[in-house]
């Protein structure tokens, strides 16, 4: 079969779609985690999420529910916690990790939960998004490009320096909070698209890539954008092409970037000099 | 004339949690005068600067800054437009930003603000900022490849946008080499004059306020000394 002929099929119409709205609208963030140091922030998340479907398990409730409502209400404490116990956000997210883990197997041993039934969850598969979970992909997406061309000027403030944002008159803590909220989300929905293992594939390389290359944040997050559709609909149609694992093509798509970004920025500087 | 006390504090106690850094402090500003306050690392200069932009809510005691008692949120707030703060030299972050973004950033809640973009005014008041601070020629380089001297410069003028009449510099001299050092110290001096400004400024090392202070405080045992 040719990549058209995949084209027809709706199950691979939607994870091009997923994949395309994912790097649209959920790599913007990628630029906030590396700039608030957050690259904790989704080990704690996804152990949350762990702790999340082990309870939801036991009482009953389908582990993907469970596991966003802890991602959900951890990415709402995360930035509180971290104010309350003077700890860069970050470091309160490991502290978060290393509890939910433990306490996630807690409940597997004693309720006599399947954790393999819970790490399910984190294999994740581009390739059975449901409809539903489209609209949800693409409603965030549209939240986060919102948010961030409402708010350009203050988010460009709290990422620069919060507490010189804060002595400006800014709101920084609220506006980080909501940051780390939409962070968690992005996270959570990626985690069902491509995996745990993958995460930083998604999240982390389209910016990683462009912040190496963009001289303003307005430029970062519009290349992430278009570093994360390259990457995600590109190797998730290099997948169906080549007959490969989507995951890893997205992977090596995004990581392909990085290093062209890199040699970019290199020998841009170079000729400047 | 009569003297007019733009900041003024009596009895403060603050401090972080149950860690009281300040302790029954007092403290007057004259409008007009630069007042230098030196005080050994940790003795809680900085500290002091957050409760007169009320970062930090005091334990007890009593603030004012032009008239006015910041005792709700709502007071300061209103403040921080008041004060052009200079804050302790930071590195700068992995974000790119501009020498006029990072300017224009004091702007906020004066010109421009939530759902109020940036202004041509805002700008041009950015632009005119910087050729007084002689920082024009790098309007569009990126922040984190200037110097020490020029990041502080370009901080001065980021307070100085905000045409607030009260200046806050924490050690606006000290992590800069001798030239860059004379270079600020000839810098707020001037601005000082032209914008007619009260200026705190504090350091670890009282020498280095000696050319740019009226007189000078000592910051010990959480409260305010004569020299
Ligand atoms: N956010 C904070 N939370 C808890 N304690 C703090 C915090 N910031 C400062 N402190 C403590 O308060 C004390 C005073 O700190 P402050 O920053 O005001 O000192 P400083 O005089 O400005 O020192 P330096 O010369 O090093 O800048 C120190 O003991 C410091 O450890
Ligand atoms: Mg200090």
């Amino acid at each position: 079969m040719s990549l058209f002929d995949f084209l027809t099929i709706p199950l691979f119409q939607k994870a091009l779609m997923g994949a395309f709205l994912s790097g649209a609208g959920l790599s913007l963030l990628g630029v906030v985690i590396l700039n608030l140091n957050l690259t904790t922030i989704r080990f704690a998340l996804m152990h949350i999420a762990l702790l999340g479907a082990a309870i939801a398990m036991v009482l009953g409730f389908p582990p993907l529910a469970g596991a966003m409502a802890g991602i959900i209400i951890a990415s709402l404490l995360l930035g509180p916690a971290g104010d309350f116990l003077n700890m860069d956000t970050g470091v309160s997210g490991v502290l978060f990790m290393t509890g939910s883990l433990g306490l996630a197997f807690l409940i597997f041993y004693k309720a006599g939960v399947p954790a393999m039934d819970a790490f399910a969850l984190f294999s994740g598969s581009i390739l059975a998004l449901s409809t539903l979970e489209i609209w949800v992909i693409g409603g965030l997406a549209l939240l986060i490009i919102l948010i961030f061309s409402l708010f350009y000027r203050e988010i460009q403030m709290v990422l620069f320096n919060q507490e010189l944002a804060e002595s400006l008159g800014v709101p920084a803590k609220g506006i980080r909070n909501a940051l780390l909220l939409l962070t968690g989300l992005a996270i959570g929905v990626n985690i069902r698209m491509v995996g745990v293992l993958l995460i930083d594939a998604a999240v982390l390389l389209p910016a990683l890539a462009a912040l190496s290359v963009a001289k303003s944040l307005r430029g970062a997050l519009l290349l992430s954008a278009v570093f994360g559709i390259v990457s995600q609909v590109g190797g998730v149609a290099f997948s169906m092409a080549y007959d490969c694992p989507s995951g890893a093509s997205i992977t090596l798509a995004a990581v392909l970037m990085v290093c062209l970004a890199a040699i970019y920025g290199y020998v841009v500087k170079s000729i400047r000099r | 004339m009569t003297r007019e006390a733009v900041v003024k504090i009596r009895d403060l106690i603050a401090g972080y949690g149950r860690h009281q850094v300040l302790q029954q402090l007092d403290l007057t500003v004259w409008r007009g005068e630069a007042l230098g306050i030196a005080g050994k690392n940790g003795a809680g200069k900085t500290t002091l600067f957050k409760v007169i932009l009320g970062l930090i809510a005091p334990l007890a005691g009593f603030v004012s800054v032009q008239g006015r008692m910041l005792d709700t949120p709502r007071v300061r707030r209103l403040v921080r437009c008041q004060i052009g703060y200079v804050p302790q030299l930071h590195t700068p972050g992995k974000m790119p930003v501009s020498v006029h973004d990072v300017v224009l950033m004091g702007r906020w809640s004066k010109g421009f603000g939530f759902f109020k973009r940036p202004t041509m005014q805002d700008r041009q008041k950015v632009s005119e900022i910087l050729r007084e601070i002689g920082m024009s020629h790098k309007e569009w380089q990126e922040v984190h490849l200037l110097s020490g001297g020029e990041q502080q410069k370009v901080s001065i003028g980021r307070a100085l946008v905000r045409e607030a009449p009260i200046l806050l510099l924490d050690e606006p001299s000290t992590y800069l080499d001798h030239g860059s050092q004379v270079e600020i110290i000839e810098l707020i001096k001037t601005v000082r004059l032209k914008h007619h400004l009260t200026l705190i400024m504090i350091s670890h090392d009282p020498e280095h306020l000696e050319g740019m202070s009226d007189r000078i405080l000592l910051l010990k045992n959480g409260r305010l000394e004569e020299r």
